[in-house]
């Protein structure tokens, strides 16, 4: 075998393949807004959770 | 007579052909006891198997040369042990080895459940793999996706989120799919006959992630590295039908608000430009385990105007998708980067009213003494900064790459 066809051998260490997920990137779409309203009910102890009306 | 070769590295796994490769000639898998995985030439497999039965140059010259059917001398086979397999660890030698971080991989990570975890409680969920479970679990998500369209109950704003604690609620919901998503690929890399790590959290680029270390899927075939590619967001497709159990239950409304999130987490899931599900789908199914590997070297080839052997070594179609692929995320990154320089000017105006809102809704819900409505408030608060940072990050980077792509010839 010539030395140029040594030289091409593929010997690679792969990447480690750690699958992700991030919730984080739900908000992305917030940047593009100029303004969003944050309207929570903050007046009081009404904020546990309860049925939908 | 020459010296005797070093000896390999102990705890070498000989795996065998990579299924689907995506280059002209097979590439052969070997993992190290590190767990690295290596990807070898037919020829450097062969040499490899060789040394473990003999050290001596001639030997293994005599050995590889009737495996592969070509000629092949002792200093072919020395020139092949120093340049070749030395620099991937295969060797039974101290050296400092120096590597670069992958192109968008995860930085800092920590474990939260073990492998002996991860592995059994992936082995118990593997079962909703088998063909009939998957055939009705799958039938039932798309039933119940189009029970939601039909009733107009996929617009987000259909929910009332205003109250904090339905916010809160949903935050956790989702939380607790991540976690359920990562546990979705192991079940399926134990499934296809692979040991799945652990599951863990990190930061990606800005955000925080959980993940798993599925590097040993790597050995599996082709059909088993996409089954746990997709074996997340079917497990997000399991989460809904639970969640809808929940509603039927329960008659609550968050668990149907809960469900729509999971179908946007599933869309985020199949960008394929940055390092999620979508982008080891391609990977897997053009047979090109490092995509951003080949695009690097890709942008090499245009740098200086003539082609590397990364992109020389794929099969033709593989060439195209892969210079397709690569073409896309440069129009992407170059779009991006206009509309980033197009905001720019108005950008702080409006990431200031974005914290001016937030902080304000929280300094509002505090002096009410409404804590949860002031932690939902700060968490948008962290939210915004996330993303802005995130961008911020991804521009820089982007700017980055055009002006090296630029100057450097």
């Amino acid at each position: 075998m010539s030395i140029s066809e040594l030289q091409v051998q593929h010997a690679e260490e792969l990447p480690d393949r750690k699958q992700m997920v991030t919730v984080t990137l739900l908000g992305l779409p917030l940047v593009g807004v100029a303004g969003v309203d944050v309207n929570l009910d903050s007046s009081g102890p009404g904020w546990l959770i309860q049925g939908n009306p | 007579m020459p010296a005797a070769t070093p000896a390999l590295a102990p705890g070498l796994e000989l795996l065998g052909r990579f299924d689907g490769s995506g280059t002209k000639g097979a590439r052969y898998l070997i993992k190290r006891q590190d767990g690295k995985m290596l990807l070898v030439s037919a020829l450097l497999y062969v040499l490899v198997d060789a040394m473990r039965n003999s050290p001596d140059p001639d030997r293994l010259a005599g050995e590889v040369g009737r495996r592969m059917g070509r000629s092949i001398g002792p200093d072919g086979i020395e020139y092949l042990i120093e340049h070749k397999l030395r620099p991937i660890g295969i060797l039974n030698v101290r050296q400092d080895r120096r590597t670069t971080a992958p192109l968008l991989s995860l930085a800092v990570s920590r474990a939260i459940l073990p492998e002996s975890f991860v592995a059994s409680t992936a082995r118990f969920l593997s079962i909703v793999f088998h063909p009939a479970v998957a055939a009705i679990t799958l039938l039932s998500t798309g039933v119940l996706f189009a029970w939601l369209w039909a009733g107009g109950a996929l617009d987000p704003q259909a929910y009332d989120l205003q109250r904090p604690g339905l916010v809160i609620a949903i935050l956790a919901l989702t939380v607790i799919s991540a976690v359920f998503h990562e546990l979705g690929h192991a079940a399926a890399a134990v499934y296809g006959g692979a040991t799945p790590g652990r599951i863990g959290v990190g930061i990606y680029i800005v955000w925080p992630a959980f993940y798993t270390d599925l590097t040993d899927s790597y050995r599996l075939s082709k059909a088993g590295r996409v089954r746990t590619d997709l074996g997340g967001v079917y497990f997000n497709l399991i989460f809904t039908l639970l969640l809808a159990g929940a509603n039927s239950v329960t008659g609550h409304p968050v668990f149907l608000a809960a469900v729509v999130i999971q179908y946007f987490l599933v869309a985020v899931q199949f960008i394929p430009f940055l390092r999620l599900d979508g982008y080891y789908l391609l990977s897997d199914l053009s047979g090109v385990p490092d995509l951003f590997k080949v695009m690097r070297a890709g942008r090499g080839d245009i740098r200086h105007g003539k082609q590397s052997g990364a992109m020389c070594a794929l099969r033709p179609g593989i060439q195209l998708f892969a210079t397709y692929w690569m073409v896309l995320n440069m129009m992407l990154t170059a779009g991006f980067l206009v509309w980033f320089a197009w905001r720019l000017p108005a950008l702080p105006l409006a990431i200031g009213g974005l914290f001016t809102t937030y902080a304000t809704a929280a300094g509002t819900a505090f002096g009410n003494d409404a804590p949860l409505a002031g932690t939902v408030a700060g968490l948008g608060l962290i939210l915004v900064g996330l993303q802005i940072a995130g961008l911020g990050v991804l521009a820089t980077r982007g700017a980055a790459r055009v002006a090296s792509l630029l100057t450097s010839r």
